[in-house]
């Protein structure tokens, strides 16, 4: 009973004081001047890009097991002079990603992050 | 009794479709290039953070956005500190269920189990996000 009781205050004080799911998305490995938020005047548009990525975490998300690579995400629409316009990153908990979580009491957790926009000349 | 399992059926429904604590990170409407990548001609750094959390059975893709818009809040407090500035760059992108996250959170699922799930009408828990940009000239 006291053990519980000490494994539970644990828990309860390691969430308070260290957050829980933290993600990061992070540019490092983007090349610079290839990635917009915004429109690009006068670009020509050759498709649409559409990622998801998976940002997993252990025990009730505060030991992060995988965290998303946005450069691996959107690299590969980099070829030659090709940019990206208009990205937008949406992140969210799926379906999937709830029913994996409740399956596993919150033991393992996971949330999508979305990468979309235009590629462009 | 019945409009309260109605309820349920059309959250499980509508969280079924969309997902759920949904939060975006785009920019419209800029009068200056919002780039993605390292900025690297004139760092100055800027960070915004802003609490989500109404939740709406009508709006449930957008639950999160409700009470702020990280990358727009970014955007101004680097154009503020910069002046007129000929673009921006966003470096980085943090989110987190921080501490009064957590408790809010919390608080919403005991609120949820209590109204046998009408609560989530109304509330349903939030995430911090953290946008750090600098200007690029």
């Amino acid at each position: 009973m006291r053990t519980a009781r000490i494994l539970s205050t644990a828990l309860v004080a390691s969430l308070l004081l260290a957050g829980c799911q933290r993600l990061a998305i992070d540019s490092k490995e983007v090349p610079a001047n290839k990635v917009y938020f915004t429109t690009l005047k006068g670009a020509k548009v050759l498709g649409t890009i559409e990622e998801t990525q998976t940002a997993t975490w252990l025990f009730w998300g505060l030991v992060p097991a995988a965290q998303p690579d946005a450069a691996q995400a959107l690299n590969a629409y980099l070829k030659g002079n090709q940019r990206i316009q208009n990205l937008e990153i949406r992140t969210e908990q799926s379906v999937v990603d709830g029913v994996i979580s409740t399956l596993t009491l919150g033991l393992y957790t996971q949330r999508s992050v979305i990468y979309s926009g235009e590629v462009v000349q | 009794m019945r409009a309260m399992s109605l309820l349920l059926s059309v959250s499980v429904l509508a969280l079924a479709v969309t997902g759920c604590s949904q939060i975006r990170y785009a920019v419209e409407d800029s009068d200056v290039p919002v780039a993605f990548g390292q900025g690297k001609d004139r760092p100055i750094g800027a960070e915004s953070r802003q609490w989500f959390g109404v939740a709406s059975l009508i709006n449930w893709n957008d639950q999160f956005a409700a009470l702020g818009k990280p990358m727009p809040a970014a955007l101004a407090k680097v154009q503020r500190k910069a002046g007129a500035a000929g673009g921006v760059v966003v470096s980085r992108i943090d989110e987190e269920q921080g501490v009064l996250d957590f408790a809010f959170t919390a608080l919403s699922s005991a609120l949820n189990t209590v109204t046998f799930g009408a609560s989530t009408v109304v509330v349903s828990g939030s995430r911090t996000a953290t946008v750090k940009a600098s200007e690029a000239k």
